[in-house]
């Protein structure tokens, strides 16, 4: 006879395939902890408030934590996606301003910044296309050559602009950065619908499939008859597409274009993106980095909450990240011994 | 035997060097002279100190960001510390405490990598925050310029001064612990069992493992090396520019991989040497110094480095693939 289940046993097989064995549960449940904390210790942090300007942050680094995402999953690496975003800021800024008069109409200038937000996007396919050539082509090692790629687009900037930050541009672009519809910030539009589009691109495309073989194994996937080295040009593109439609965010935001601009922490919040949402070459889903994304923030900005009165802070959350990144690195290592020892 | 010296690339290097030499020469003749040499050798002094202790890494096959913060970290807290104490000796002391720092720390970060098998650029990325703000959160903010009476003019200690356009150049005598450590790291890299061993683990990590290599005894030197030359290399700039900052070297990390690859180290691993380091930093200290003769605003120095370091990781890359 069949025995029945009681509701603690389903529990129980509920939570070890749902929650403690999968990546999405385990940061579901990380989220909903360290929110609960940051309550406890701070009741406004439950604000509408708190939840909009959350919304506001993650969405620029979220846009490039989905691009670095993208290059890891083929079997790469990027970082020179902040520094690919801020040289399309520049030259979207450098069109606004050539283009812009006091006596523009609002058609006029809307139509301006369409054509800045197409020269950003011009900017990051050729930034994306450099990339892409030199690890998918000339097989460069991803880490060495979007370090030189990343030099070189900060370079190139400070060269144009002397180090300085180009500023002056019509109010009407602070909509871009900050603008709200429907009662959403118009930046987090973007980044939930980049996270959907990307999260289709991989899921029901044959392009999506072909980025997971050729990380999983390029030599099997090479045999397989995938064009390898053109699908991780193509993930390159697209990751340079990523971080144009993050400077459109940026320049509109800060309404200045910053050769330094995020340049000190990108690179380790969106490892830390990659890290804690458990993606490495062939494997990773964006669910899992949108919600890593949203764990981060909510961390940022408790830590906001609690160390506002500290003399300094900036210097001690750089401290704490370091740590929680080193901390993070070992507990993926002690999961990836377990996981190997399961199967 | 004569054929296989004009055949490697120190002496591509070497040529290269002397062309962009006279290059700059021609259109600005002031470049020519024994006081240029010595700037730039002063300029570059910490640089090749730091490239030296990156050098073992690169040839493993990783990269680090990292030390930087290492140097900031032990030479900033020795300083504050000893002030506090009230020292007033001179800089052997200072010596002694930041090797000891910078060597625990390259331990450390030796052993998280062996015993948890971490990404060595993850690592140091995680590193590296943590470690400029804890300098900055727990030591200090501040830029510290009193010094103990012990370290008043050692920064014009010279070897040889001539007199040059801008007045009084020199050699510092820190140009001797460019020497010590060259020749000190050339003979372990060449002629010790470790020291080939981080050769053959750049060059084929599994093959390495299976020949028999002890990967943790590598790690646990390779590291520690890092840390103690960039505490030394700290150390020299703060001394030599006689301020103390807990931001020093931030963001230098890129300059210094950047002459590592220049210096033929392979940006696969398994291949790099001492000279070809110690050429690659010269050669980025003579782009630098050519911006400033040709009158190219210094602004563009970081645009040549990524040109150049794309350049020759482009060409290190389609040269194996052709030899092959």
């Amino acid at each position: 006879m069949e025995k029945k289940q009681s509701f603690l046993e389903k529990a129980k097989e509920f939570w070890n395939i749902n929650v403690s064995k999968s990546r999405t549960g385990q940061l579901i449940l990380v989220l909903v902890g360290i929110t609960i904390f940051f309550t406890l210790l701070e009741p406004k942090f439950m604000r509408v408030k708190t939840y909009d300007s959350m919304l506001l942050q993650m969405s620029e680094l979220g846009i490039l934590a989905i691009a670095v995402f993208l290059c890891i999953l083929v079997g790469g690496l990027n970082i020179s996606v902040m520094a690919n975003a801020n040289l399309a800021a520049l030259f979207m800024g450098y069109y606004i301003l050539t283009n812009f008069k006091p006596e523009s109409t609002p058609q006029q200038i809307q139509m301006i910044i369409l054509g800045g937000i197409g020269i950003a996007l011009l900017v990051g396919v050729i930034g994306g296309l450099l990339n892409g050539l030199m690890v998918g082509y000339a097989k460069l090692p991803p880490l060495l050559a979007t370090l030189g790629t990343g030099t070189l687009f900060t370079g190139i900037q400070k060269g144009l602009t002397g180090g300085e930050s180009v500023t002056g541009y019509p109010t009407q672009l602070e909509f871009l950065g900050g603008g709200k519809v429907m009662g959403i910030p118009l930046p987090f539009i973007m980044f939930t619908v980049v996270s959907i589009l990307i999260f289709i691109m991989l899921k029901f495309t044959q392009f999506g499939y072909k980025i997971y073989m050729t990380g999983a194994n390029q030599t099997t996937a090479k045999f397989s008859g995938i064009a390898t080295e053109r699908i991780t040009l193509l993930t390159y593109i697209v990751a340079g597409v990523l971080s144009a439609l993050t400077s459109t965010i940026v320049l509109g935001r800060t309404m200045s274009a910053n050769p330094d601009y995020g340049l000190a922490t990108y690179v380790l919040f969106t490892i830390f993106v990659a890290v804690i949402s458990g993606s490495r070459a062939g494997f990773g889903s964006v669910a899992n980095v949108f919600i890593a994304m949203f764990a981060l923030q909510t961390l940022q900005t408790g830590f906001n909450y609690m160390l506002q009165t500290v003399k300094g802070n900036t210097y001690f959350r750089d401290f704490i990240w370091g740590l929680l990144l080193i901390v993070f690195l070992i507990i993926n290592y002690f999961a990836n011994v377990k996981s190997v020892e399961d199967n | 035997m004569k054929g296989k010296l004009f055949r490697t690339y120190e002496f591509f290097l070497v040529l290269l060097l002397t062309a962009i030499a006279v290059a700059i020469g021609l259109i600005n003749p002031a470049f020519f002279s024994v006081g240029t040499l010595f700037d730039i050798i002063r300029i570059q002094t910490i640089f090749i100190l730091l490239a030296f202790g990156l050098l073992p890494v690169v040839i493993l096959g990783g990269v680090d960001i990292s030390f930087v913060a290492i140097a900031a970290l032990s030479t900033y807290s020795v300083h504050v510390i000893l002030i506090k104490l009230g020292y007033q000796g001179g800089i052997l002391l200072y010596y002694l405490l930041v090797i000891a720092i910078s060597l625990s720390l390259g331990f450390l970060i030796g052993w998280l990598i062996s015993k948890f098998k971490l990404g060595i650029f993850d690592l140091s990325l995680g590193m590296n925050t943590m470690l400029y703000g804890f300098v900055l959160f727990f030591v200090g903010s501040l830029g510290r310029f009193d010094m103990p009476a012990g370290l008043v003019g050692w920064n014009q200690k010279w070897l040889v001064t001539v007199d040059s356009v801008v007045g009084k150049s020199g050699l510092h005598i820190s140009f001797l612990s460019i020497f010590v450590a060259g020749v000190a790291l050339h003979v372990f890299l060449r002629y010790t069992t470790l020291g080939r061993a981080i050769f053959a683990i750049g060059s084929d990590k599994s093959v390495a493992i299976r020949t028999g290599f002890n990967l943790k005894r590598v790690y646990l030197t390779v590291f520690p090396i890092m840390g103690v030359m960039a505490g030394i290399a700290g150390l020299t700039q703060c001394a030599l520019a006689a301020v103390f900052s807990p931001v020093l070297l931030m963001g230098k990390n890129m300059q210094v991989l950047a002459a590592v690859i220049m210096g033929g180290a392979s940006i696969r691993g398994g291949k790099g040497s001492v000279f070809g380091t110690f050429l690659g930093v010269l050669l980025i200290g003579v782009i630098s110094q050519a911006l400033v003769y040709l009158r190219i605003p210094t602004a563009w120095m970081d645009a040549f480095v990524g040109v150049t370091f794309i350049a020759f990781a482009v060409y290190q890359t389609l040269e194996t693939r052709t030899s092959k």
